[in-house]
């Protein structure tokens, strides 16, 4: 492998260590392999301009992608709590409330 | 007794004959995936030429959608995960040297992917009728 495309593939599995545990654990291999042959192809057809497009391409997507990803796990973290929340208060006022 | 097996083939079988283009036919669980995702469309629409690893379909989006959509592994994949989990697609294989994992679109996914088709099919129409589209061959 080619010392820039070494890099690359370097900087992008650190890049995975942002994203939800669940999606690296079942595809983080994967999720790699296809960023270095996307990286290969790129380079081979236009050279480090084709590297910069995906690198661009794949920087814009990681940020919405672990932003997003991370809100939609707090939010049905935060709707657990409430229904929980919600759940608990029923059972008593059901014992105490109506005294 | 009843083949459970045969049953369902038939079943199967009997769900691939009828057109399915009209959300009408979806079954009700799946119509709330409607209007689809770029992303959902497009991974259905490179699967719907049959299997592919996850590089061969980011590809083939790309081909289809004339290099206007792309995306890179991080919405490949989860896209792909959400898709499984709704079962529209289903892994079919690991490639001998275990690092490509194959998929294909379900039953589900299909009609999934029909519908969405019939519904833009629909606008198409009402716009053209509409003369909100330039006429086929004007």
């Amino acid at each position: 492998m080619a010392l820039p495309l070494r890099v690359s593939h370097r900087v992008y599995a650190g890049l995975l260590l942002l994203y939800p545990t669940a999606l690296r654990q079942q595809f983080g291999e994967e999720m790699l392999e296809v960023f270095t042959d996307q990286m290969r192809d790129a380079r081979n057809k236009d050279g480090w301009v084709g590297e910069m497009a995906v690198w661009r391409c794949v920087a814009g997507e990681t940020v919405h992608t672990v932003v997003s990803s991370h809100l939609q796990t707090a939010s049905v973290s935060v709707l657990s709590i409430l229904a929980a929340f919600g759940l608990v208060t029923t059972f008593f006022w059901s014992i105490f409330g109506q005294r | 007794m009843i083949d459970a097996g045969t049953l369902d083939e038939r079943k199967e079988a009997e769900a691939m004959a009828k057109p399915s283009t009209k959300t009408g036919t979806l079954p009700d669980d799946l119509r709330h995936l409607l209007p689809l995702t770029p992303a959902v469309f497009f991974i259905l629409f490179a699967l719907a030429g049959g299997e592919k690893h996850g590089y061969a379909i980011m590809q083939q989006v790309t081909a289809l959608s004339d290099g206007k959509f792309r995306m890179g592994p991080g919405t490949l994949y989860t896209t792909i995960q959400r898709l499984l989990e709704l079962s529209l697609i289903e892994e079919t294989a690991t490639d001998p040297a275990g690092r490509r994992r194959y998929y294909r679109m379900s039953r589900n996914g299909r009609a999934v992917f029909k519908a969405e088709l019939g519904r833009m099919d629909a606008v198409v129409r009402l716009a053209l009728q509409q003369h909100l589209l330039p006429q086929e061959g004007a």
